[in-house]
């Protein structure tokens, strides 16, 4: 074997007729030779070593981790998934992909005019082309969506179809997905990282660009919009963070630059919906959904759709808001009208159908399942009335058994039932373990209506990869890896970006109007787990240096830690006395658990928990480097936690921490606009360590300790200002020069005056009504702010400094009442609505 | 007979409610054995919108929301109806497997719209005991109504009316092993029996007349929401409504308000809000019969 060989992709490896038997080979023929619309391609890539392609894998799936490409897998936190891409592209042959334009139209227009019938006047069941068994009892059948469909609206915007090619090459439709079709986001995404790492060979070969289907979705979007209005608000519509795709509709919503919302942030009044911000209410227009049809209306749908809009339904009846896909399409989502659409094609469109779908029985027709019977463990079977996917049993992979519980269960409800034929998935060369193998390919498509309401097919799609052709889950998730996939332009690929769709001037404006209340409210939230964060990590620190250190000294300062910890929570009261302290657990080896657990409600771990979480959930509105430090952070912390016990290995993790915070605020600092989302998360976090300071002074002077020198050491080194003490006074540590940095100083970013004069401006700039008084929170901290100016140097020298303690008290309460205030004024309360009937 | 009836719903909570959207099955059918001379709905505090539509089963729904928030819902639902059905026997039908049969057939649009009552609902579905407990009415060849009328006398022998062994959301197979329930519990159970066969039947939630003491004035507001169940008996006999909790065919002492799959189609009231502590929902009705001219 020469040197050359071994430097390039060897593609005649795999392209000797036996590594794909028994399925269709998509790159080579049964010669071995290359199909045309491969060589190219497979020229390009040989140029390339299997090292360097080997390090672009590598380097992908870093860029996939860093962009935080992931899905939760069982809709938890915590228990997300990488998503992972295979560089090399799938092609398909120009005149293949064409054929296909024409069959999916077919298909997107025969199932809108199926829902179009059923949810309107159900000539198709009237006649009997239909049995009323296969739409009457199904649960997804919506009757409030009756008359939702009329002829001349669109009721079909996004249309998404799982694809397989038999052994023999001819494409079948394994799936529809009409209900808020996925995975856009990922394809997208595949897209921009196999273009970065091939990026000749992207251009030399004029590949379809992705972007124009995309302008497409917006435009058909915007021509839902029930009124004529020039520039329609359009909204995401996402069931929240706690979803599997969360991710995408986050990348999605920035992509087509609509503002996401979950149900909380719309209202409905006056059979209109409207988004709540800060500013008001402000009127939507048009509804992108990512949610499932049968959770948008919990006043009609039940409590199991509290997380949607209460009204929504009533609202779409009345005219007044356009959703896509209009409730209604998911219907024909279900694998029981596979069996019924060659037949429907004839009756609705008077053709042939042109795309089949993979060979189909529905149960409940006597004569399909005689069929079903000759041939069951051939066979794959599913419930008829659910989204294929989420069930379905493979009978030659059953034991006998659970095929005899199957046959049982199919004789009493036949009609619950479908029955489909196994398909040979097709095989395309994938690189994986650093070598070329084959890979058997699930092709998901998509189409949007243009404006004569012709659907078009995406240039591209979402190729799902497994190692074994054995039939695939029929989902975005299923299988090892992905795929882009390549379709040639005819001549050359036209250079549009979504950016160019709205090349028009802008009129400049310095807000944004569309700040809803519920990130405003995790936004304030996160402000304060960020404070809580950075003080207990110091304060923890402080308190475990002096007890790991070497120094046989008495310690005095740390009664006045330990009752700081106290009354912050962190430890049980009784370790503030001696005879008590013994009976409890040595300190030293509960501190550990305090530290880290996230279920602690007060404890370190968990304000590092909430930061993690409120960042994910406010992930629109914060950069990415930001979201990332966030998640970066909390992963190293409670990988420390993982680790180690021992207290002087903790330190280093609070270390770690402590620096972690400051990137954090910096990166708020110097790289937020100073708009509302900038806002919030100050005003929470100045309240937070406003009162932190306060609590901090009050809990040394309530241990008797305010005068002695190690504790206002410890109150310089945990309010970090021990360097500005030391440039004003040197070593000589005096009380009344402690507390003004830490109280009275309006320089000091860590002291009480400094909190309130910075929420004083912010309160400032806060939406209020017009009204000639000032408002309660206003009243509230200029009270702070008097308060803390009153201040004089004879209450700030006394000993004890009983006055001051009086001021620090009303002070602290003062600031939460602030936060009440506040929350209750501008912030949702994040409750869900509840049933009359509960 | 005349009816005035006054249905009031209240709902409090222990602290203020914000917002909250509403629908209300509350007007009376218009129908050919009944008459809805007049309905209204007072509604304090006045909704900040009101509308009326038809649902997909023909009755009338009010949906109505409340922008400001309120501390206590009061929803008057007041209407007068003239009942003229007379039925003391059950009808002369075709054998219910006939009925059955020729409903799949669609000659008729009532046998269409009677295919939305065939099939498992939310509330009333098919199971096996409800299945075997039918078959002893439904011997073959017995005209539906005959037969239907026997299942009703029967779940009204072996059933017990008691209020405490249930509650909304009682499962209907419970109903059945427990033998006893309310009116909706028996409507249910008797639904998924004629389910279980493929008979066509609804639910119909109304209001029934009732009649103090001997020698005891009549109590305003003591009476109460009734349920009872509507066999398909095919395009010529029509639908037989059937009252087990009494053991009546149902005559001119029911009055219609609405009728679905089940309860969860056509509740008198569901409502979706925010806030409220811990709510209290009281309702009284009164169903008042009036001199008929």
């Amino acid at each position: 074997m020469n040197q050359t060989t071994l430097d390039t992709l060897d593609f005649n490896s795999i392209a000797s007729p036996g590594w794909a038997s028994g399925v269709f080979d998509e790159t080579f023929d049964a010669t071995g030779k290359p199909r045309p619309h491969w060589t190219a391609l497979l020229a390009e890539l040989s140029a390339i070593s299997p090292t360097e392609l080997s390090r672009r894998t590598q380097q992908a799936e870093k860029t996939l981790q860093e962009n935080g490409l992931t899905f939760n897998v069982f809709g938890d936190e915590g228990s997300s998934r990488p998503w992972s891409v295979d560089l090399l592209p799938l092609m398909i042959e120009r005149s293949q992909w064409n054929w296909l334009q024409q069959a999916l139209n077919q298909r997107a227009q025969l199932l809108q005019l199926l829902v179009r019938d059923l949810y309107g006047p159900q000539n198709l069941l009237r006649s009997g082309i239909l049995p009323p068994e296969v739409v009457f009892p199904q649960p997804r059948f919506l009757r409030e969506c009756m008359g939702f469909h009329p002829p001349e609206l669109t009721s079909l915007t996004l249309y998404a179809t799982e694809l397989a090619r038999s052994p023999d090459g001819r494409w079948f439709a394994m799936a529809d997905r009409t209900d808020a079709p996925v995975g856009l986001g990922f394809v997208l995404e595949n897209r921009i990282i196999t273009a970065r790492l091939l990026p000749q060979v992207v251009h030399r070969l004029e590949i379809e660009r992705l972007a124009p289907f995309f302008i497409q979705l917006k435009n058909s979007l915007r021509r839902l919009c029930p009124a004529q209005t020039e520039h329609p608000r359009i909204v995401l519509l996402t069931p929240g963070p706690r979803h599997r795709f969360y991710f995408e509709d986050v990348y999605l919503a920035r992509y087509l630059g609509y503002t996401l919302v979950e149900g909380g942030d719309l209202a409905v009044r006056d059979d209109q919906v409207f988004l709540k911000t800060l500013s008001g209410l402000h009127r939507v227009d048009v509804i992108f959904s990512r949610c499932m049809e049968h959770s948008i209306d919990p006043l009609v749908q039940g409590a199991t759709a509290n997380s949607g809009v209460p009204g929504l339904m009533q609202a779409i009846r009345a005219g007044n808001v356009r959703l896509a896909n209009t409730p209604g399409c998911g219907l024909v989502d279900v694998p029981v009208f596979m069996a019924f659409l060659p037949q429907l094609c004839q009756e609705l469109l008077g053709e042939p159908l042109m795309l089949p779908s993979i060979p189909t029985w529905w149960c409940g027709n006597p004569t399909d399942l005689e069929q079903v019977w000759k041939r069951f463990d051939d066979l794959v079977l599913k419930p008829a009335f659910r989204s294929s996917g989420q069930e379905e049993y493979i009978v030659s992979e059953m034991s006998d058994e659970a095929i005899a519980a199957l046959k049982q269960n199919v004789i009493q409800h036949p009609d619950h039932f479908v029955a489909q034929e196994r398909i040979e998935r097709s095989a395309a060369p994938c690189w994986r373990d650093n070598r070329l193998q084959p890979g058997h390919v699930a092709l998901r498509t998509y189409c949007v209506p243009d404006e004569s309401g012709t659907f078009e097919l995406m240039p591209g799609g979402l190729v799902r990869l497994a190692p074994t052709p054995e039939p695939m889950e029929l989902s975005v998730l299923a299988g090892v890896s992905s795929k882009d996939l390549w379709i040639q332009a005819e001549g050359t690929a036209a250079k549009v970006s979504l950016l160019a769709a709205e090349d028009a001037p802008v009129v400049l404006k310095r807000s944004d109007a569309l700040f809803p209340s519920r990130v405003a409210d995790n936004l304030f939230w996160l402000g304060q787990s960020l404070e809580r964060a950075d003080f207990l990590a110091r304060l923890l620190r402080s308190t475990v240096e002096r007890m790991t250190s070497e120094s046989d000294d008495d310690l005095p300062e740390l009664q006045g830690l330990l009752r700081a910890l106290a009354d912050q929570g962190q430890i049980e009261a009784d370790y503030l006395l001696e005879e008590f302290a013994l009976a409890l657990p040595r300190i030293e080896l509960i501190l550990p658990k305090l530290i880290f657990d996230p279920t602690e409600p007060k404890g370190l771990g968990n304000a590092v928990a909430e930061l993690r979480r409120l960042t994910s959930s406010v992930r629109d509105w914060i950069s990415a480097e930001l979201w990332r430090t966030t998640q970066e952070g909390a992963e190293n912390f409670f990988r420390a936690a993982a680790e180690t016990d021992d207290l002087s290995e903790l330190l280093t993790a609070i270390d770690q921490l402590i620096l972690d915070v400051a990137s954090i605020s910096g990166l708020i600092q110097d790289g937020m606009i100073r708009g509302p989302s900038w806002r919030f998360l100050d005003v929470g976090r100045r309240i937070d360590r406003g009162r932190n300071t306060a609590n901090l002074l009050l809990s040394t002077m309530a241990a008797s300790q305010i005068a002695e020198k190690p504790m206002l050491k410890v109150l310089l080194e945990v309010l970090d200002c021990r360097m500005t003490y030391r440039s004003r006074y040197l070593e000589n540590i005096q009380q009344n020069g402690v507390l003004d940095l830490a109280i009275t100083d309006e320089t000091n970013p860590h002291s009480v005056a400094y909190q309130a004069v910075c929420l004083a401006a912010h309160i400032e700039e806060l939406p209020t009504a017009q009204h000639p008084l000032r408002s309660q929170v206003k009243r509230l901290i200029m009270r702070i702010v008097h308060a803390v100016r009153m201040l004089t140097d004879a209450q700030l020298e006394a000993s004890p400094p009983k006055e001051l303690a009086d001021v620090l008290t009303g002070v602290e309460k003062q600031f939460k009442e602030l936060s009440d205030e506040l929350t209750r004024k501008y912030l949702v309360l994040s409750v869900r609505p509840r049933q009359i009937n509960d | 007979m005349k009816y005035r009836l006054t249905h009031i719903t209240t709902y409090s909570g222990s602290e203020p409610i914000s917002v909250g959207h509403n629908q209300a099955w509350l007007r009376p059918r218009q129908l050919p054995y009944q008459n809805c001379e007049s309905s209204e709905l007072k509604i304090s505090p006045s909704p900040s919108m009101l509308t009326y539509r038809e649902d997909a089963f023909g009755n009338t729904v009010a949906t109505f929301s409340f922008d400001e928030g309120y501390d206590t819902l009061r929803i008057e639902a007041k209407s007068v109806v003239t009942v003229q059905r007379q039925r003391t026997a059950a009808p002369v039908t075709k054998p219910w497997e006939v009925v059955n049969k020729e409903i799949h057939k669609l000659r008729t649009e009532a046998e269409f719209q009677a295919l939305h009552y065939v099939y498992d609902s939310p509330l009333a579905f098919v199971f096996p005991e409800a299945e075997a407990y039918v078959r002893a009415s439904f011997s073959p060849g017995r005209p539906i109504a005959e037969a239907a009328t026997h299942l009703m006398q029967r779940v009204h022998d072996d059933f017990k009316f008691d209020p405490h062994t249930t509650t909304v959301s009682t499962p209907v197979t419970l109903v059945l092993e427990q033998r006893s329930g309310v009116c909706q519990d028996f409507a249910h159970v008797m639904l998924s029996m004629f389910r279980s066969l493929g008979v066509a039947a609804r639910y119909v939630s109304g209001y029934i007349r009732t009649y103090p003491k001997p020698g005891q004035p009549r109590l305003v507001g003591a009476d109460a929401s009734h349920a009872w169940v509507s066999v398909f008996c095919g395009p010529d006999a029509g639908w037989v409504d059937l009252d087990p909790t009494n053991n009546l065919l149902v005559n001119d002492e029911h009055i219609t308000v609405a009728w679905g799959r089940d309860y969860s189609d056509i509740p008198p009231l569901r409502g979706v809000f925010i806030g409220g502590g811990h709510p209290h929902l009281h309702v009284s009705v009164d169903v008042e019969p009036l001199p008929s001219r």
